[in-house]
């Protein structure tokens, strides 16, 4: 009998040892794995955020590390088994056995008097224990906790495949600039608000709206060419049968890197703004701009108050000399804002000085008050128009760097001018040389006629690159729609280089086989837009100009520029890497002036 | 005796005083518990309750000799003990003559113990510990089975003398006397207030309740169940190990070995009465309270704030857990 109730006491022992053995481990597994999901899914933000491309399939190889961990553990429990007191001890306390089973195990073999009845007592209890029962690993509380991580580990790696996320990009230094703008119109509002300054309060208001549409608009162009991708690499097995380009005749001279650095000079004047698009820029942005009427109207309020004032105070002919002055000044800066009158930075100086003459003409008559005030609103437009040409200017120089990926010399004002007659001798001494012209769009060489660039009453032909030199000092070489009317950005034929040249010089030769140029120019851009999407386009601008409401000269003159743009994307588009294409989009989408009068309808 | 039979007499014993005594079945066990293993046993309850009636029913349930001694400040040690006396025989002899004193019975009533002076409760140290009384010099042993069941008053403290706490770490127990519930209330008036008075038979005699006693120490505990009863006790300590909060706050001094005697003897009677011949960590829980509660003195902060002794008891298990 006490043999029996032993062996039953045994038994449940070691069951009780296995069984806690194997729960032990797998508790443990399952707390490696309730820590090492919720570690994998934070790798797995990190590769998404950090690594080149995001998160990939591939990653799931790393991300499997984590789940060393649950083994790990599991397996340390495993190894580390429990003594067979200790195990039945444990049996006791789970099965509320009052320390009969340890108690029989400790005595067995004693001769005290009560343990025969203690071990029977003992091995009936033994009897009926499913041990294994007792030791069920904690699903309970593991189980949720890890079903939960498992899924959070799911959700995180399937968004992370699915969209691409990025870190956001550091604040350039344009955004940067935005930002203290604000902060300072911030402060100001703050002091404005306290001295009950309301319209100086909706000034800034404005002001700040303003800001951070231009900086929402620039966000936006710099996603669009963020998604660009770069040009295909050319697979060199692609056309095996190019054969290299021969090597130049004695006398000649090839293709050397001054003539490829003056036709990336020349194609970075094209890509540039002029100083009159510029201008044209700061102007529109200036006539929309709330600040700038605001300002306008209180200049003519002061004017009119320093009118009177001199009326009273001195003779009329001081009064009239001033309000001529006045008129005129007027007069040249309406024609500058609105864009009726050819706009250059020479008109605009002249504008200036005028306006300072007669600012301190005024200044001199007016009283303290008075003079505060002016200066005060005077300044603030001054610091605006300083945002807005540095914005421009910035703006140009990163659609630059990021069409070409190359850092723009800002001293590249002034571009070579030889480069072109270079350029062109050299594919006449290599037409000589038995290459081939490529088909399609001609450049004209240096030696072609220029273009007339007001265009009065000649119908466009498709706008063309231009290599010819001119006078001019602006290198936009697009041609008007030729109604007559001059703009800004088509006073001159360029200084510069402003041919195809230029651009094939910047494409990394690939060898196509259309001829030895085109394999020391490179690989092109492919395709070119079918007419159906540039009906979209147009359309597309068409519904912008209702709905903005253009009806300015200068909006008429922007569109006119953009299809003539496209025209001579189109036509050149062989030619033209998508980059490009995409830069002249996002060029004239950026200094669309919808916006702006769209601005000024919700003011 | 054997398990069964211990068990078997413990339950006529609990169902004859339950005759008399309604409810308060914790304090019977207790008490039962206590005359087993020959300790005293300290009731604490508002006047009324039915102590001394359920010390008189023990003390006919056993089939013992019962004495009670109301305990009032101008008590003479001699009144407890016993003093001689000098008497003269026919042949005008005079001798001195022992004249016992109530504690020579088997079971001692000490009501209101805490109103003698220290000095007559002294008295009872050696009666309780030694089973033993010195008087004159010379030393009687008392009658076994001995064991002293005091009582005192929570409530009116005027006048009386905290027994000291050589004294009281000589209780096994200190059991807490409830007021009875409704019902209990009912059943009380029901069997008081008839003309059939109930009566307790005896069940029990000296003999048996040391058999009991005797088989109670053989029950096994092994090594883990008495170190639990160890750590109770060194945690009951201040500074001692496994201390809670509670205890390092409150508590100026923690419980004597006495209290792991008193904890591991009980428990064993404890694990007989759940039909077991080994005792416990259950058992040791279970018996915490009334073994530790009167060994554990408080600090002046716990004395202040008015700490019950329960509550450090039950801050100690919390703290050991199985």
């Amino acid at each position: 009998m006490s043999d029996r109730s032993l062996q039953s006491v045994r038994r449940a022992a070691a069951a009780a040892r296995s069984g806690w053995r194997r729960a032990r481990a797998v508790n443990a597994a399952g707390l490696g794995l309730v820590v090492g999901l919720p570690g994998a899914s934070v790798h797995a933000i990190a590769l998404e955020w950090g690594a080149d491309g995001g998160f990939v399939v591939a990653h799931f190889g790393t991300l499997a590390l984590w789940l060393l961990p649950a083994a790990l553990l599991g397996a340390a429990r495993w190894a580390a088994a429990p003594s067979p007191t200790a195990a039945v001890a444990e049996l006791d306390a789970r099965l509320a056995l009052a320390d009969r089973l340890s108690t029989a195990l400790e005595f067995a073999g004693s001769d005290a008097p009560l343990v025969a009845d203690q071990l029977a007592d003992a091995g009936a209890h033994a009897a009926g224990v499913d041990a294994a029962a007792a030791f069920t690993p904690a699903w309970s509380r593991l189980g949720p906790a890890a079903l939960a991580s498992l899924l959070l580990l799911m959700l995180v790696t399937g968004a992370a495949l699915t969209w691409q996320w990025t870190a956001p990009p550091e604040p350039t230094p344009l955004e940067q600039a935005a930002e203290d703008l604000l902060a300072a119109i911030d402060r100001d509002r703050a002091e404005r608000i306290e001295l009950g300054d309301r319209e100086a309060v909706r000034l800034l208001n404005d002001l700040q709206r303003r800001i951070q549409r231009i900086t929402a608009r620039e966000a936006v162009i710099r996603k669009k060419l963020a998604k660009r991708e770069p040009p295909p690499a050319p697979d060199p097995e692609e056309d095996p049968e190019i054969e290299p380009p021969p090597e130049p005749k004695k006398g000649e001279q090839g293709i050397t890197v001054d003539d490829l650095d003056a036709l990336e000079a020349a194609t970075l004047e094209e890509l540039a703004l002029t100083d009159a698009m510029e201008a044209e820029i700061v102007s529109e942005l200036f006539n929309d701009t709330q600040v700038a009427q605001r300002l306008v109207e209180e200049f003519g309020e002061l004017d009119h108050a320093e009118m009177d004032a001199s009326h009273e105070a001195h003779d009329a002919s001081e009064y009239g000399k001033r309000t001529s002055t006045d008129d005129a000044v007027s007069r040249a800066m309406n024609e500058d804002m609105t864009g009726s009158a050819q706009v250059n930075p020479d008109t605009l100086n002249s504008v200036e000085d005028r306006v300072q003459d007669n600012m301190s003409m005024i200044k001199r008559d007016l009283d303290a008050e008075s003079m505060g005030a002016h200066d005060k609103g005077h300044d603030t437009q001054e610091s605006f128009n300083r945002f807005l040409k540095d914005f421009v200017k910035e703006l140009q120089a990163t659609v630059a760097e990021k069409a070409l990926g190359k850092k723009r010399k800002d001293d590249d004002r002034t571009v070579k001018t030889t480069a072109g007659d270079a350029v062109a001798d050299k594919r006449d001494a290599m037409a000589d040389s038995g290459f081939e012209e490529l088909d399609g769009p001609k450049r004209q060489s240096a030696d072609a006629p220029d273009e007339p660039v007001s265009g009065a009453g000649k119908p466009p032909e498709g706008m063309k690159l231009q290599s010819g030199k001119g006078d001019g000092d602006n290198a936009m070489a697009m041609k008007g729609k030729g109604d007559g009317t001059t703009s800004a950005g088509a006073t001159g034929a360029g200084t510069g280089t402003q041919s195809g040249d230029g651009l094939r010089a910047l494409i990394p030769p690939a060898g196509t086989g259309q001829g030895p140029l085109e394999e020391v120019l490179g690989t092109l851009a492919q395709g070119r837009m079918p007419p159906e999407q540039r009906d979209r386009m147009f359309e597309r601008m068409a519904r912008h100009k209702v709905q903005a409401g253009l009806t300015s000269e200068a909006d008429d003159l922007m569109f006119d520029y953009f299809a003539e743009a496209e025209a001579l994307i189109v036509d050149h588009g062989e030619y033209l890497p998508p980059l490009f294409r995409d830069y002249a989009h996002s060029y004239f989408e950026a200094i669309r002036p919808g916006a702006g009068n769209a601005s000024a309808d919700d003011d | 005796m054997n398990p069964e039979q211990f068990r078997a007499v413990f339950g006529r014993l609990e169902t004859e005083i339950h005759q008399v005594i309604v409810g308060m079945r914790g304090v019977v066990r207790g008490s039962l518990i206590a005359a087993v293993a020959g300790g005293n046993v300290l009731l604490e309850g508002v006047p009324g309750l039915g102590k001394t009636r359920l010390v008189r029913a023990m003390g006919d349930a056993l089939d013992l000799s019962f004495a009670r001694i109301q305990f009032t400040p101008d008590l003479m040690p001699a009144d407890i003990t016993g003093t001689k006396i000098i008497s003269e025989d026919a042949t005008g002899h005079r001798s001195f003559q022992l004249h016992k004193g109530p504690v020579f019975n088997h079971v001692v009533l000490a009501d209101e113990v805490n109103r003698a002076t220290p000095k007559t409760q002294s008295a009872m140290l050696e009666a309780m510990q030694e089973r033993q009384v010195t008087i004159l010099g010379e030393t009687l042993p008392l009658p076994a089975p001995f064991f002293v069941v005091a009582t005192q008053n929570p409530l009116e403290m005027d006048g009386t003398y905290p027994l000291p706490e050589a004294q009281l770490d000589r209780f096994l127990f200190k059991l807490q006397v409830d007021f009875p519930s409704l019902e209990e209330l009912r059943t009380i008036l029901e069997r008081t207030t008839t003309s059939a008075e109930p009566t307790v038979n005896a069940v029990c005699d000296g003999d048996t309740l040391l058999a009991m006693g005797a088989l109670a120490r053989e029950v096994l505990v092994k090594q883990d169940v008495a170190d639990y009863a160890i750590r109770l006790v060194l945690a009951s300590h201040p500074d001692g190990e496994g201390a809670p909060d509670s205890t390092r706050r409150w508590v100026r001094y923690g419980s004597s070995p006495r209290g792991a005697q008193a904890l591991l003897f009980a428990a064993k009677i404890r694990a007989l009465l759940e039909c077991r011949e080994n005792a416990s960590i259950d058992d040791l829980r279970a018996v915490a309270r009334p073994a530790l509660r009167h060994r554990i003195i408080l600090n002046f902060e716990g004395e202040a704030e008015g700490v019950a002794t329960d509550r450090i008891v039950d801050g100690i298990l919390e703290a050991l857990p199985r």
